[in-house]
């Protein structure tokens, strides 16, 4: 591992690249009759960190003339040492290290192209290992394993001879795990915007001064030059740091020294579970799918067709028969519902508009971010169904999409769903542990943190419950959600519970979306009924539970449902299974809780029908169907419950088609704004429905309505509800 | 902070927007409760109110629960070794060169789980709840020892292979002893080489251990030269106003993560006691 940085003449001019392994690079440019030369330091090397910055460094500051010779430009920068080193310094390299550097012109001298270098130059492994990394991002030990899944031998320094091959050809990007702002507009939307502004700032004094804002800093430049000089930190001009992978910004990331960089070196404390992102870590990085491949060579891929042919053979616009864009169709050939078949149709509109020929500008989409769309669909409404008449049009016109949930247990529940709906089609899994990890495939399905480990790899990617716990909150996941689209890729959002910035773009017509307004059995939602009990604290520990509890409880378990009982906080699982077990000592009680090691055998029971009463906190809040089942929310007034959740627990009563009109309760010492909330947006769904005549007759619902205390606040539901801004 | 200084100096900041950030940052920054966040299970640490310099109950900056569950050795069962139940290893009577062994908590799955997340993961947050965790050791041998005012003159650690340093891109024994060196104020040497790569020690049964580190360790002469010349030097004579160190041994704290049979320890202190006969006292973190 030699890595440095060089130039070389190319005929563009003269270029400074940084390299992991010299030998490879001078090879190839000898081989290609290009001069060149190379920084040396005395007795050691430095790291890619600082090999990256100072190219970057000498890039800007030190343009050497397309029309100087090798020996030249060796002597420009020889006879001006004191400024190299200072640059070298400025990189971030050791002071001894930036004083001992040397320059070498490597044509003269009379070096012979190493035999083993020139055989990688020629070595198929270069292809392959490029195919399988395009549109990944890996860091080392990630790459090895990659090269050992698929058979490369990569012993040794073998791996970096590919890799370095592979990244002459332009066929990967090598990066580091923790870069100096650039000026490539990574993810992070608005949140980085003054961080952002800077860090471009921060290149101006050494570029022509092109811009006002190069003015306006001039009384400053003279301070600026000293501190330069005197090697401080430059306040509020620094570049600022990030993480390339997860997007940290500096507040996330922690400088410590490094025995590689033999000085500060930062790492993100953000994304460290799925392996540590340092500045002085390689990071390699696939090019986006069929970007740059060389078009007169024929690519080995892993298919039998290759991808980026497929991709321009399929004219864009016409991948479907045209009577698909009929809903009716749809519902016919997917067996969805009328709402899931108008929602679906909406999301395929949108999909071909926004396609890379498409492009009539009906859908509006937040400018500087990709095309967004958010499938509304109410709880139990069918969102997967809804969902594969998308892939396979994205499939047809030959594009990469991955779905990610949040869960590994629903990406193992979807995932033979997907392969039956998609015989033809090779669909991999990705999960913390895997099997198929290193697998490629076309349509993927993974949790969410494994998008950390995509970069520009697909069309579309669709994120399920983009609400719940690991993404919501987690502008990690943000970034990493945008980081996996391809140039020109789209985002399709599914949610319940839209959170508050989605739901408020789509109602201010700047998110194109479809709601899904009924359950895929046609049934209106149950609305919650609001109970007045004590606060939990007050009785779980006593000897009965509360009259008016104790009323409903009952009138649910007398009429054969399963009761699923959901309390904010896991102190109160156990004394409450205590406490019900004594009341009805003829039912089982169950409780479980992210602590319990035995949740998901305690799940498949209550599923299977031999729990009566189970006792559980919010984790249960999602993605379990159990038919014919009713739901208590005991303290509803806690904090914990907000609007989403209290919507979400609510969402397990009367799923199925046997028994639609599940009763759900929320038990409260007190009403609060998220239960009204709740109870106001269920109200809405159902008014939608009914009104887009979705609903199946007139169901029994009035009589659940009529019990329930009224809830104000009705009056100010939003009245453009009627699907989507389709064509 | 940071973010709204900037945004109301910046150009395009209109004047609302700015003290928009400036109330959202006091509302955040005042009258939320600060949230911070516990290392190792990444929960909230909850109750903690803004008394400046006061991050939780406890030292480590843990939440209470986690603080809670460390197995902490309170009870030494083994006079040498240090372990919480009986020992055979030590009845076994193998040879050992340093005076004794003290750990601060018993090696279960919870800190294996700690070690792990330092170690392999790299969270160098670890080196500070570590070193401080040290302490108790520390607490441990001097009540162990016979004078309980005894000095030491270094701390030292066990060192790491170069290939392992560059790999992991630090050593967990040395960023723990500086901790600890910090706390105690003693220098912090680095006495130690490790001339060759060994296996790692947590892949090998018990007999390869013993074999396999057989002259694995070196002095650093370049760092005991210096570590001898400061003893004797007489600004450090005068500081301590005795002249007891010149005829007492050197006495050194040898740091390491885990002590699990305890041939690195007996390695390492082989080294120092025969190249610098110096009286080498074992503080570990787990046992």
């Amino acid at each position: 591992m030699t890595t440095t940085v060089y130039a070389h003449k190319g005929t563009g001019g003269w270029q400074w690249r940084a390299t992991l392994r010299l030998e490879g690079d001078m090879t190839y440019w000898l081989c290609s009759g290009q001069e060149g030369f190379a920084l040396h330091g005395a007795d050691r090397m430095m790291s890619w960190g600082q090999a990256i910055r100072l190219r970057d460094r000498l890039t800007q500051q030190w343009p050497l003339d397309a029309g100087m010779e090798g020996p030249e430009a060796v002597r420009s920068l020889l006879t001006n040492r004191r400024e190299l080193t200072r640059i070298a310094i400025g990189a971030g390299i050791p002071p001894d290290l930036a004083h001992s550097l040397d320059v070498q012109l490597w044509n003269g001298t009379g070096k012979q192209p190493f035999r083993e270098q020139l055989e990688t130059l020629n070595n198929p492994n270069v292809q392959r290992l490029a195919a399988q990394l395009r549109g990944r991002s890996l860091f080392r030990d990630e790459l090895l394993s990659l090269c050992a899944a698929i058979g490369i031998a990569a012993e040794g320094d073998r791996w970096l001879a590919l890799v370095q091959a592979a990244e002459r050809q332009g066929w990967l990007r090598i990066r580091s795990g923790v870069e100096e702002g650039s000026t490539e507009r990574a993810a992070g939307a608005g949140i980085m915007k003054w961080g952002r502004r800077h860090a471009g700032s921060a290149e101006l004094p050494m570029r022509k001064p092109i811009s006002e804002s190069g003015e306006k800093s001039q009384p400053s430049s003279r301070w600026r030059r000293i501190a330069e000089r005197l090697g401080l930190p430059i306040s509020g001009q620094a570049p600022r740091l990030r993480c390339r992978r997860c997007g940290a910004g500096e507040e996330e990331l922690r400088v410590t020294y490094c025995p590689r960089c033999g000085g500060s070196c930062a790492y993100c404390e953000r994304c460290l579970g799925m392996g540590r992102s340092r500045q002085c870590e390689p990071l390699f990085e696939g090019v986006a799918a069929g970007a740059l491949l060389p078009r007169s060579a024929p690519f080995p891929l892993d298919g039998a067709e290759g991808w980026a042919d497929r991709r321009e053979i399929s004219p864009v616009g016409a991948e479907l028969p045209m009577s698909w864009k009929d809903a009716n169709e749809l519902a016919r050939a997917w067996g969805l519902s009328p709402a899931q078949a108008e929602a679906s149709r909406a999301a395929l509109a949108f999909l071909r508009e926004t396609s890379a020929g498409g492009g009539r500008a009906s859908f509006r989409h937040q400018p500087g971010s990709p095309p967004e769309f958010l499938i509304w669909a109410v709880t139990g409404a069918g969102k997967t169904e809804m969902i594969f008449p998308l892939l396979q049009h994205e499939r047809a016109a030959g594009r990469r999409v991955l779905v990610a949930t949040p869960r590994r247990d629903v990406v193992l529940e979807l995932l033979p769903r997907l392969r039956k709906a998609f015989p033809n089609e090779r669909v991999i899994a990705l999960y913390g542990g895997s099997e198929e990890r290193w697998e490629s495939a076309e349509l993927v399905l993974a949790t969410t943190h494994q998008l950390l480990r995509f970069c520009g790899a697909f069309d579309l990617v669709v994120i399920d419950e983009i609400d719940a716990f690991p993404y919501a909150g987690d502008p990690m996941l943000y970034h990493a959600a945008l980081r996996a689209l391809a140039p020109g890729g789209r985002r399709l959002f599914l949610s319940a519970t839209p959170p508050r910035e989605l739901e408020r773009r789509a109602r201010r017509g700047r998110l194109p979306h479809a709601k899904v307004p009924v359950r895929y059995h046609r049934h209106p939602l149950p609305v919650p009924w609001l109970a007045h009990t004590p606060p939990l604290a007050k009785w779980v520990r006593g000897r009965r539970v509360p009259r008016a509890l104790g009323r409903l409880l009952a009138r649910s378990l007398n009429r054969g449902a399963l009761v699923f009982l959901f309390v904010p906080e896991i102190r109160w699982v156990e004394p409450l299974v205590e406490l019900l077990a004594r009341t009805y000592p003829d039912r089982t009680v169950e409780g479980t809780s992210s602590r319990d090691p035995l949740r998901a055998d305690k799940v498949v029971a209550f599923r299977s029908r031999r729990v009566d009463l189970f006792v559980t906190t919010t984790i249960l809040e999602r993605g379990v169907t159990v038919p014919r089942s009713d739901v208590f929310v005991l303290d509803a007034h806690a904090a914990w419950f907000d609007e989403a959740a209290l919507v979400q627990m609510a969402g397990r009563a009367g799923r199925s088609k046997d028994d639609p009109a599940g009763h759900v309760v929320f038990a409260a010492a007190a009403i609060t704004r998220n239960q009204t909330g709740a109870v106001r947006q269920i109200r809405r769904m159902n008014r939608i429905a009914r009104k887009e005549g979705y609903l199946i007759g007139s169901s029994a619902r009035g009589r659940a309505n009529g019990q329930s205390k009224p809830c104000e606040g009705e009056a100010n539901h939003d009245s453009n509800d009627n699907g989507t801004e389709g064509p | 902070m940071e973010e709204w200084i900037e945004g109301a100096r910046g150009p395009e900041g209109s004047l609302l927007g700015s003290l928009r950030t400036a109330l959202r940052r006091m509302r955040e920054g005042l009258w939320a409760p600060s949230a911070a966040e516990c290392l190792t299970c990444k929960g909230q640490i909850k109750g903690t109110s803004f008394r400046l310099g006061e991050a939780s109950d406890n030292p480590l900056g843990l939440c209470p629960a986690c603080f809670a569950s460390i197995p902490w050795i309170t009870r030494v069962v083994c006079p040498t070794c240090g372990r919480a139940e009986d020992c055979p290893d030590c009845r076994r009577g193998y040879p050992r060169d340093f005076v004794i062994n003290r750990s601060a908590v018993r090696y279960d799955p919870l800190m294996k789980e700690w070690l792990a997340a330092f170690k392999y993961r790299g969270d160098e947050r670890y080196a500070r709840v570590i070193g401080t965790m040290l302490h108790q050791a520390y607490e441990l041998m001097k009540e162990a020892l016979p004078d309980p005012e005894i000095r030491f003159d270094a701390v030292t650690f066990v060192p790491v292979s170069e290939e392992r340093l560059l790999e992991r891109g630090f050593n967990q024994a040395e960023l723990a002893s500086a901790e600890l060196a910090r706390c105690l104020r003693l220098p912090a040497r680095s006495l130690l080489l490790r001339t060759h790569a060994t296996a790692k020690q947590s892949q090998k049964t018990r007999n390869a251990r013993f074999f396999d580190l057989r002259k694995a360790f070196a002095l650093d002469e370049a760092e005991a030269q210096r570590l001898l010349e400061e003893r004797h030097s007489p600004s450090k004579k005068t500081r301590n106003n005795d002249n007891r160190d010149t005829c007492e041994p050197l006495r050194l704290l040898l740091i390491d993560d885990v002590y699990t049979t305890g041939s690195t320890m007996q390695e390492c202190s082989s080294v120092l006691y025969e190249r610098l006969g110096a009286e080498v006292y074992g503080l570990t973190w787990a046992r």
